[in-house]
């Protein structure tokens, strides 16, 4: 029997070799090159290459700085690049992006240096994983494809769970890594699920597309002005994925657990680039690929901005320990970034400029949080609050720099974090709804109580008695001293000329212009 | 769904058997998948998971995408229940029934569950009721292939059986190179992580 | 107008900040070093800054802002680095130019625990800066974010050098302040979008004077009376007003003495500068509905105050509440609305900066000496320390609003504006006001020689009798005190120095509609929020 007649006949056409602009790939290309390298170098130097990987990790990112600047440099006369399809887009908010990514892993690695290094863990593994998580990052800044931000995603987050595992001999640390995998893992079904059923709506993978198939009924062709059941949930799935990875309650019950049992270069990892990470794919899902359906994520993202700066300002306010006390803060943090989305589909550019300005300043400041922290362990070895009092007594630098940093996630003038909440407030402001004023006002009180545990901290720092009287002062590596200092500058600058940020995250990226 | 109903009572023989094996196999992969997480052995509960990917696979074919079925049956069954059952030898003494496995709040579980389920099927019959599958599901322009040709028969069969198969390794290398290349590195990750991970110090 | 002078304003602003950023990359060890850097740079800032306004600003015109400086500052959202300086931020910027260096030159030997005169002076420089600059300031946003700088160091002035309940204190002086200045960036920015001219072409700006240019015009009711009340939850907490003025005495009990003075002599004035700058000039209509209730507010201030002041057992809390006090008589004159009674703010505003500091400078001293100040166990200063116990009764003096001290002008007139409010404004209500300010006044003096009494007159207690510690008034203070003691003088027998300077300014921030009378007013043509009532009526 012939059953040739009965199958359906191929259209094969010739395999199409792909057009890649070889300079748009360039970054990701670099930072893979290196993270090969070091893989090579470690299998073939073994211990002796071992204090090296450090510096050639940094080296790594600095190098894939250039193409970085040298793309930005061009962008005023190429215009975005856009590959396969608009399924990969280099524009000025992914340069944006990868420049903060790059940065903040930078800074990530110059606080490894000794912490791993003295631990005696896993160096070089340590620093690919480092790599590996970063490229995924970098990939997820140009990602406008919903495979391409899944596989993204996953790039970025299975090394991180593997790097909150790193100090194998903590069982805390088992108990951070493990938490966040099945937490990780959920979300990403959850999410994928999501994105299942928007592919099964609309036929398509890349974003604009998914838009333009969100305006219409996928059946009828006719536009719709509210959506369907199908839509709903699917938008909502895929936002509740990214939702844990941002941390916004009610999704951010592994983050305090996981912050604290990480390794504390791999906690500030997490709480910074990877969480900057979740935004900008939210960011990219809402602005490019939900955006016709702003009557769904608007409300999803108004509860998550209000549940989570309430919840995270109200827990942390009972902390006891200062890298939890980050965790909860930073779950505030992900409500005040979530909030300009909850007005996204009426004010899309100021909401997008101020998510991009926040993402920048918050990195700069958390990070630098996150290296005073470190470097007071090394003394007190410990992470509880009260090992913060009289840090002025005795390291008077680390000190001043810590309260920089917590005043500026406060978000009081002239420190950085203060015009990071003001472009949230004139997102807010300019739409102008009942709704959105209320959000405001959320915001507004949401501020005074974050400053309550943040001042805490500064008042310890320079009112109270170092905790055994011991006076001895700090040794601060060299690696450390710079991530410092690149931190301290950077929160400043943001501060007091946030003219200079806010040139850089006047973005667009809005759907159909 | 309602749909699928009206067929089965209306005739038409072919989908009267497919709609037959359909609920067949729909009913075998719910209550498979019902007993994976009743069961008190954690083995059984295993294999049972083997039955739900095969019920899964099966689907797969009766919507004539069997790219996607193959694989389900390669990497679900093949490869991941088989890791699964090889971490529970090494890791777990005993095979046999365990209490632990069992929780108490099971009662939350199934409600939780059967509420996702009443959200999803609303959703899902809401959106796609009156979907229709086409005919050609593999959706591919007709090319006319003339009784008298000059093709050697292997470029003709493989013009002929180029199915989805061949369209969906074409656009990993066209359209998806990038989330493709990106997945190689995560799994190079992921083997390095899991090295370390697992060594004894 | 003399346009090659654009400089002078940013210089007055910053050199603090350039000094407080110099001692910083100076060792903690170099005390004198640390010493000589703040006296020269708040000093030397006082004598040029004084000296140059004084010489260049045109009083003829002390209406029109002068020393203006335009430039881009955050394109994005607009927000222009406007500065300038008129007859209203005049007197203000001067007292913060006298003040600061009188505050170096008085801690110069007694830097409270835990010493470190390095912080505390970089932090008084860093305070220079964010006062000047919010007096300077005529773009709000600008404004804004100096009134934020001025938290900070007060913060860690009271948390670190404050006494027994600083951590309490300090934290509740900062997050009532930031909760006002939370809502009022809201305010600011509902300003920002909801204000349109005539044509309906959005302003998009935060320059003060093109809003005040603006008035309010356009803005529906709703909206002003809501904008107005954001700004009244940021300015009110700070002035403080009752009922938000319970950050005020722990803050100024616990504070160190400089950091009272200067709490009491500038930093409250950036609330009631506030009102005057930005409130009242930009939102008229709602100012005329807002003001009946913030003279209630300011007079319950007033009584609530004083009667404060009778319960009182610590001689730091008692100035406090008499601050609330005094700080009514400011509010009710602004809320008058009308010229007299602003101009009678901007002096009292002045005037309280100058009493005020000199009491708590005194009570500070005394605190130095018998290591309390729990009222009952003091007594006999003018005994064992004459000087100092005149001094202070020359300040009690000047405080209960004694004529011929700058006490009174701020006082008095604020008093008698309430007989006349500004159009729209009940007359009834404010009248009723008066009478109830008046017996206020009464209170003031009941307290204020109250405290005289317990603590200058009578014997020296038991306990303190031969105490060697208890010396007169050093070198120190006297430096600190005379130019504070000279001015009061001054100005209570010169009023017209302040309020020949103001009143242009006054009268031109004010809306027409508000002090018009007769035919001028029947001419303007205002809304109806601004009609005239019948007195009585």
């Amino acid at each position: 029997m012939d059953f040739s007649a009965a199958l359906p006949v191929a259209d094969v056409v010739a395999f199409n070799r792909p057009a890649i602009d070889w300079h748009a790939a360039s970054p990701e290309l670099i930072l893979l090159g290196f993270g090969a390298l070091l893989t090579l170098v470690d299998v073939i130097f073994l211990d002796r290459a071992k204090q090296y990987t450090a510096a050639l990790a940094g080296i790594g990112l600095l190098v894939t700085m250039v193409p970085i600047l040298t793309l930005a440099n061009d962008m005023s006369e190429t215009g975005p690049r856009v590959m396969f399809d608009g399924a990969y887009v280099i524009d000025e908010f992914s340069l944006i992006m990868k420049a903060i990514f790059i940065l903040s892993g930078y800074v990530v690695i110059l606080l490894s240096t000794n912490y791993i290094a003295e631990g005696d863990y896993w160096e070089s593994e340590y620093y690919g994983l480092m790599l590996s998580a970063i490229l995924g990052m970098v990939v997820m800044a140009s990602s406008r494809d919903l495979i391409s931000i899944f596989v993204a995603f996953e790039l970025l987050s299975i090394p991180s769970y593997m790097l909150a595992t790193w100090k194998k001999r903590s069982l805390e640390s088992n108990e951070a890594g493990l938490k966040y995998y099945l937490m990780g893992v959920f979300a990403s079904a959850i999410m994928l699920y999501g994105m299942s059923l928007l592919f099964g709506a609309s036929g398509e993978t890349i974003l604009t597309k998914v838009n333009a198939s969100l305006s219409s009924d996928p059946l009828t062709g006719e536009s719709l002005s509210s959506s369907t059941p199908v839509l709903t949930l699917a938008v909502i799935f895929v936002i509740v994925g990214f939702a844990f990875k941002v941390s916004a309650a009610p999704f951010h019950n592994w983050a305090p657990d996981t912050y604290s049992g990480a390794p504390i270069p791999v906690t500030a990892f997490l709480a910074v680039a990877s969480k900057i990470a979740g935004f900008v794919a939210l960011v990219q899902l809402v602005f490019v690929g939900f955006y016709a359906r702003a009557d769904v994520f608007q409300p999803l993202m108004w509860i998550l901005a209000a549940a989570s700066m309430i919840i995270g300002n109200l827990i942390a306010l009972r902390q006891t320990d200062i890298v939890r006390l980050m965790a909860y803060s930073g779950v505030a943090q992900a409500g005040f970034i979530l909030a300009p989305l909850a007005v996204a589909g009426d004010v899309g550019d100021q909401a997008l400029a101020s998510i991009v300005s926040y993402l920048a300043i918050y990195a700069a400041m958390n990070l630098g949080a996150f290296a005073v922290i470190l470097a007071a362990a090394r003394k007190t070895g410990s992470t509880s609050i009260e090992s913060m009092n009289g840090l002025f007594s005795y390291a008077p630098g680390l000190a001043v720099a810590m309260t920089i940093f917590m005043f500026a996630l406060a978000g009081i003038p002239p420190l950085g974090g203060w015009f990071a909440k003001f472009q949230i407030f004139f997102a807010v402001v300019e739409q102008g709804g009942t709704w959105a004023i209320i959000l405001g006002v959320l915001l507004a009180v949401n501020s005074v109580i974050a400053l309550y545990y943040y001042a805490s901290v500064a008042r310890r720092i320079w009112a109270d008695q170092a905790p055994d009287g011991d006076l001895t002062p700090i040794r601060i590596p060299p690696s450390l001293g710079a991530a410092l200092v690149l931190t301290v500058v950077a929160t400043l600058v943001f501060g007091f000329l946030p003219g200079a940020v806010s040139q850089f995250t006047d973005v667009g990226l809005i759907a159909g212009g | 769904m309602i749909s699928l109903i009206a067929q089965i009572t209306t005739g038409d023989d072919l989908l009267v058997a497919q709609n037959i094996f359909w609920w067949f196999f729909a009913l075998v992969t719910v209550l498979a998948g019902i007993k994976v997480v009743t069961t008190d052995n954690i083995v059984h509960a295993a294999l049972y998971l083997v039955i739900v990917l095969a019920g899964v696979a099966v689907q797969f074919v009766f919507l004539g995408s069997e790219f996607a079925a193959v694989t389900q049956v390669l990497v679900y069954i093949g490869a991941i229940v088989v890791l699964l059952l090889f971490g529970i030898m090494l890791t777990r003494g005993s095979l046999g029934d365990d209490q632990l496995v069992d929780t108490e709040r099971r009662g939350m579980g199934a409600l939780v569950a059967l509420l996702l389920f009443g959200l999803m099927a609303f959703s899902l019959v809401d959106g796609f009721e009156d979907v229709v599958l086409p005919e050609d599901t593999r959706n591919l322009i007709e090319v006319e292939v003339p009784i008298d040709t000059d093709i050697d028969d292997d470029e003709f069969i493989r013009t002929q059986r180029g199915s989805d198969t061949a369209a969906i390794g074409d656009t990993i290398f066209e359209s998806y190179i990038v989330p493709f290349e990106a997945v190689s590195v995560l799994l190079l990750a992921a083997l390095i992580g899991a090295v370390v991970i697992a060594r004894k110090e | 107008m003399n346009y090659d002078n654009d400089w002078f304003l940013s210089v007055l602003t910053f050199t603090p900040l350039v000094g407080a950023l110099v001692m910083m990359l100076i060792p903690k060890a170099d005390e004198a070093f640390h010493k000589a850097i703040a006296l020269a740079v708040s000093g030397g800032l006082f004598l040029f800054g004084t000296f140059y306004l004084l010489t260049e600003f045109d009083f003829d015109n002390s209406g029109e802002m002068q020393f203006n400086f335009d430039t881009n500052w955050i394109s994005v959202i607009n927000s222009r680095y406007i500065v300038g300086i008129d007859g209203m931020a005049l007197p203000l910027v001067l007292l913060t130019l006298l003040v600061v260096p009188l505050c170096v030159i008085y801690s110069w030997n007694h830097f409270p625990e835990p010493a470190n005169p390095k912080a505390m002076l970089i932090l008084i420089l860093i305070l220079e800066t964010g006062m000047i600059g919010t007096f300077v300031a005529e773009d709000l946003i600008l404004f804004f974010v100096f009134f934020e700088v001025v938290l900070l160091p007060m913060f860690f002035m009271i948390a670190v050098w404050g006494g027994p309940d600083r951590r309490y204190a300090s934290l509740k002086f900062f997050l009532y302040t930031l909760f006002g200045s939370a809502l009022m960036i809201l305010a600011f920015l509902s300003l920002f979008f909801l204000a349109e001219d005539s044509a309906g072409n959005s302003l998009r700006t935060f320059d003060i004077q093109a809003l005040t240019e603006w008035g309010g015009a356009n803005l529906t009711r709703t909206a002003g009376l809501l904008i107005f009340g954001g700004m009244f939850m940021g300015f009110g907490i700070k002035v403080p007003m009752f009922p938000f003025h319970t950050w005020l005495p722990d803050a100024h009990t616990q504070a160190p003495t400089v950091g009272s003075v200067i709490l009491a002599a500038v930093l409250l004035k950036l609330g009631t500068y506030g009102f005057i700058r930005i409130a009242i000039p930009i939102l008229p209509q709602a100012a005329v509905v807002w003001a009946p209730w913030i003279g209630l507010l300011a007079v319950i201030g007033i009584i609530y105050g004083a009667l404060g002041c009778l319960a009182q057992t610590d001689m730091k809390r008692l100035i406090a509440f008499s601050s609330v006090s005094h700080m009514g008589f400011v509010m009710l004159g602004i809320a008058t609305l009308t010229t007299f009674g602003i101009n009678a703010a901007v002096f009292g505003m002045v005037a309280h900066g100058l009493i005020t500091g000199i009491l708590f400078f005194v009570a500070g001293s005394v605190k130095d000496r018998y290591h309390t100040l729990e009222i009952k166990r003091l007594g006999g200063l003018l005994i064992q320390a004459p000087r100092m116990g005149w001094i202070l009764g020359f300040a009690t003096m000047a405080s209960l609003g004694l004529p011929g001290l700058a006490g009174f002008w701020g006082e008095f007139p604020a008093i008698l504006a309430a007989y006349n409010p500004a159009n729209g404004v009940s007359e009834t209500i404010f009248r009723t006001y008066m009478v109830i300010a008046a017996v206020g006044t009464v209170l003031a003096a009941g307290y204020l020689l109250w405290l005289l009494q317990r603590t200058a007159f009578g014997e020296p207690s038991e306990e303190f009798a031969n105490d060697p510690e208890i010396v007169d008034a050093n070198k120190f203070e006297y430096v600190a005190w005379a130019p504070m003691l000279v001015l009061i003088v001054v100005l209570g027998i010169f009023p017209n120095l302040i309020f020949k300077t103001s009143d242009a300014a006054v009268e031109k921030s004010l809306h027409p509609c508000l002090i018009a009378e007769g035919d001028d007013l029947a001419a303007l043509d205002c809304p109806a929020v601004f009609d005239v009532e019948v007195a009585g009526g």
